[in-house]
């Protein structure tokens, strides 16, 4: 079987970051959408794949990173890692919360 | 994986629910028209987004689409009798017409109560063997869809339903999920295409054993519908057309909006030709409809409410070589004790699986019945609502990620004000298609289904 993962179309027509979620009108942060932040992390290891790399991980915001904790408790008590997309997750505060980076080897 | 909250946002689809709200946004396909077939026929109690409605053909064979319960005392107006170009409630003889104008009130004559107040009704329309129904705000009707499929005469377009215990959003996911399809669905490739496979490091011999799915007279146990290329490769039978040339479980996936939601290929290789790529192409109409590769008609997953849906396949009656219809073909291998097509025996019980079989490696999955009965199987293991804080996606999943985010941006567009993604103003539905092909390796899939380009979903908030 030949190599896979040579290169990714995420749509031509693909809507952009017009989605990514904004502060409510009210002033209280909205709430995390990590249907977002998943569309945007397979979207970057796809792109990876394309040029042929080696993901190994995801950065992700200390948001993004709590969220998965708080969601996987069994995981996190017996000591795994968190994973997104299979990929090991790496907490930086300098990632914006819709903008997960992959980690290369 | 998702937070709680847009798991939830996501499966609830009641009137008052930011989903439900969505979906009330398109027209549904709420009942098969088999059902209702002559005037003044029997009416049937629909249940759709988790609401309950009544439907029925008046005399003059107008269908009507109120809510279930008489706006009187609330008794069912499934039970009343349909006559004289309306519905009578059994409680106290009021009378409705197809719009929902009260004709008659028995018990309150001379009144103008009736020329004030009107049972609710929905527009309905019949198309495609289904009454599609629009249950959002008076006056916010998108164009109606019209596939190729839509303005068929009922003795050529066959319907099939299922009702699923669980969430529509489980089975919706599957329908767009083209990398189980090679795994899950070894027993039926093994007899539409028969020939060794391998999922990791479990090897099938892919002989038929699921014969029920061979058309009758056609039970070859090397398989249906194959031509034999002995001496050409190995001796293994190829299926007329394109068949299953492929034992890449990992394919490249590519996603793009398209005006109507988005379609996107697998792209795997082909076993033996590296110059070669096996693509299958899948379109998905907002929010209930897929068009499968290799799949004349569509798939449409409809919730009945938060824990059941309505698993419906509309399909073109094929042809035999004589030119026969060939009816029954969507019900094909289904042990009739867990399913059939009357509406009493739609809700499917999942059979018990062939373990024998599995252990002997005749079977991969063990069940027979063909893809939907697999489908349903693991659709409903996942519970009535599947928590997906649990998943592990991983990047082959990308149609279902793109499915969410769709979905999800529409519920917010929708709060705002906004109509939701993929209405598909001005495009030309009869045009759309999926698409199966082996192809040589710099095609571009986008060629194969050329009437689904268009302007694309907009820019979401």
């Amino acid at each position: 079987m030949s190599e896979r993962r040579t290169s990714v179309t995420t749509g031509a027509a693909a809507p952009g970051d017009g989605s990514r979620p904004r502060s409510r009108g009210d002033g209280a942060p909205s709430p995390l959408r990590l249907a977002v932040v998943i569309d945007e992390a397979c979207a970057r290891v796809w792109e990876a794949w394309g040029q042929a790399a080696t993901v190994v991980g995801l950065r992700v915001s200390p948001a993004v990173y709590e969220a998965v904790a708080l969601a996987r408790p069994k995981e996190v008590q017996r000591g795994y890692p968190l994973m997104l997309l299979g990929l090991e997750l790496v907490v930086d505060a300098a990632v914006g919360t819709y903008e997960p980076a992959v980690v290369c080897a | 994986m998702l937070t709680a909250e847009e798991n939830e946002t996501l499966c609830r689809v009641g009137p008052d629910t930011p989903m439900g709200k969505v979906l009330r946004r398109y027209w549904t396909p709420a009942f098969q028209l088999k059902d209702l077939p002559e005037p003044d026929c029997p009416p049937i109690r629909v249940t759709v987004l988790g609401e309950s409605f009544v439907a029925f053909r008046d005399t003059e064979g107008r269908l009507g689409f109120l809510d279930e319960l008489c706006c009187h005392r609330g008794a069912s107006l499934a039970l009343g009798r349909v006559e004289d170009c309306g519905i009578r409630c059994l409680y106290h003889g009021w009378k409705y017409a197809v719009d929902g104008t009260i004709l008659e009130m028995p018990n309150f004559p001379n009144s103008t109560f009736k020329d004030r107040v009107k049972q609710p009704s929905y527009p309905v329309r019949e198309s495609g063997g289904l009454g599609w129904v629009y249950l959002g705000p008076p006056g916010t009707e998108p164009p109606f869809p019209r596939f190729a499929w839509s303005d068929l005469p009922p003795d050529e377009i066959e319907v099939s339903e299922m009702i699923l215990d669980c969430n529509w959003m489980q089975v919706q996911e599957g329908s767009i999920d083209s990398s189980h399809v090679g795994i899950l669905h070894l027993d039926t490739l093994a007899v539409s295409d028969p020939g060794p496979r391998t999922v990791g490091s479990f090897k099938f011999a892919g002989e038929p054993w699921d014969l029920g799915l061979a058309p009758p007279g056609e039970r070859d146990p090397r398989g249906f519908g194959v031509e034999r290329l002995e001496g050409k490769d190995g001796g293994r039978a190829r299926r007329r057309g394109v068949g299953w040339p492929s034992n890449d479980n990992g394919p490249r996936i590519e996603v793009e909006y398209t005006p109507f939601g988005f379609h996107y290929a697998a792209i795997r290789d082909v076993d033996g030709d590296p110059g070669k790529k096996y693509i299958r192409v899948t379109a998905f109409v907002v929010p209930y409809t897929a068009f499968i590769a290799g799949s004349t008609g569509a798939i449409m997953v409809v919730p009945r409410d938060d824990e059941t849906c309505s698993s419906i396949i509309v399909s073109p009656v094929p042809r035999d070589a004589e030119g026969r219809p060939m009816r029954g073909l969507l019900g094909r291998g289904i042990d009739p004790s867990v399913w059939g097509p009357e509406p009493e025996r739609r809700r499917l019980r999942i059979p018990p699986q062939d373990r024998e079989a599995m252990a002997a490696g005749r079977s991969f999955a063990g069940f027979r019945g063909g893809n939907r009965i697999q489908d349903a199987a693991v659709q409903m293991s996942e519970g009535k609502i599947y928590d997906r804080r649990k998943e592990h996606l991983v990047p082959a999943d990308l149609a279902i990620i793109r499915l969410r985010r769709l979905l999800l941006d529409s519920v917010k567009l929708v709060e705002e004000g906004k109509p939701p993604l993929g209405l598909g103003e001005g495009f030309d539905f009869t045009r759309l298609s999926a698409a199966s092909a082996v192809v040589d390796a710099g095609t571009r899939w986008q060629d194969l289904v050329p009437g689904n380009q268009g302007r694309p979903a907009e820019a979401r908030s």
